[in-house]
């Protein structure tokens, strides 16, 4: 019997651990999985403080919109209005076609992308939030057009690609 | 006269039984139908092949649902290839040592202005909410109810919305041109 489990070292022998070889190599770092991306609880606020609010800043000038969303990202953080998300929805591209003066024909006139950016706060109390809106609309700068309203599923499901046959199969079962 | 009150209470009990009786009989009879072969046979696959697509269906949905919904990728993000694969580099001229004191002293009277402008809108917001806290302190010295009233908020506040003001203001009798607008942004399926 001790000669079938002399496979074990003992750990007074000094041959102990003679097949370690792992704490030579460099440290690995745990891969990361990837996060599921999952909506967050939408807050309905209370009698004094609103829920979820998104602002979005729409626009045809990409660097203007970047630039004011970061100027109100920063200005809520310095107010200390609690910011769950700032993120950018995906780029819509129009083609503008106009009619010629004399003809029948479409000409294309310009290809025109339009950007949006949102910024999304929670908390706002309910005697702050026009003071908020003042400032904000003071420094909007032109061409960007401002919109803010309670966040929804809805507009979190915007953000996510379409699935057809999803929706297919799901028509097909009921 | 007894024995008309038990025929009577007897009878409608006996009428149940046969009418029970008489559906179950008929029940028996419908049970007994498709004890035949024929039709049997073909209710049989039709109902295995309908199960047996449904578990397809099922797994596909299964699988389907498995995988995390992805959100669309933003073309804003993404430098396109074309700035990436050429390797020219741009030569700036040198500037001289005037050129350079100058755009030092007009970045520092930049700094300034922007300065300035940050402290004036602090201090507005500073009078702003000073101002909205005297009112509502007066407001509740003058009655509970409408300091109340006031501190709740407000549902028609959202959805707000509001266009930037523009450069210059609308030319009056512009005719603009017909045209039409097409919507050509990708759709990403998953």
């Amino acid at each position: 019997d001790a000669l079938l489990a002399s496979h074990r070292s003992y750990r007074s022998r000094p041959t102990h651990g003679i097949g370690r070889f792992k704490y030579l190599l460099p440290k690995e770092v745990p891969k990361r999985r990837k996060e599921k991306v999952q909506m967050k609880e939408i807050s309905a606020g209370t009698e004094y403080q609103y829920g979820d609010i998104n602002i979005q800043m729409t626009s045809h000038d990409l660097c203007l919109v970047e630039h004011f969303a970061q100027y109100v990202h920063r200005l809520c953080n310095r107010l200390s209005i609690r910011v769950n998300e700032s993120y950018a929805m995906p780029t819509k591209t129009n083609e503008v076609l106009f009619l010629e003066e004399r003809g029948s024909k479409m000409q294309l006139d310009a290809v025109l992308t339009t950007h949006q950016r949102v910024v999304q706060i929670r908390g706002l109390s309910s005697t702050f939030a026009p003071i908020l809106l003042e400032v904000i609309q003071s420094s909007q700068p032109e061409g960007v057009h401002l919109l803010m309203k309670q966040h929804t599923e809805a507009d979190f499901k915007s953000r996510l690609k379409a699935r057809p046959e999803l929706e297919e199969l799901l028509a097909e079962m009921s | 006269l007894c024995c008309f009150s038990s025929c009577s209470s007897w009878l409608p009990q006996r009428v149940a039984l046969q009418g029970s009786h008489w559906q179950s009989s008929l029940l028996g009879v419908r049970t007994s139908l498709p004890v035949r072969a024929q039709p049997k046979k073909k209710k049989k696959v039709d109902v295995k092949k309908e199960q047996a697509q449904k578990e397809r269906m099922k797994k596909k949905l299964k699988k389907l649902e498995k995988a995390a919904p992805e959100l669309i990728p933003i073309e804003d993000f993404i430098t396109p290839l074309k700035y990436t694969e050429s390797n020219r580099v741009r030569s700036l001229p040198t500037l001289s040592p005037e050129e350079s004191e100058r755009r030092v002293l007009l970045l520092k009277k930049w700094c300034l202005f922007k300065q300035k402008q940050d402290e004036a809108e602090k201090k507005a917001i500073k009078a702003l909410v000073e101002s909205q806290q005297e009112a509502l302190r007066e407001l509740q010295l003058e009655s509970q109810e409408l300091y109340q009233a006031a501190i709740l908020r407000d549902e028609g506040l959202f959805p707000f919305e509001r266009e930037g003001p523009s450069y210059t203001p609308p030319l009056p009798g512009y005719d603009p041109p017909e045209g039409k607008c097409i919507d050509i942004t990708k759709v990403y399926t998953q």
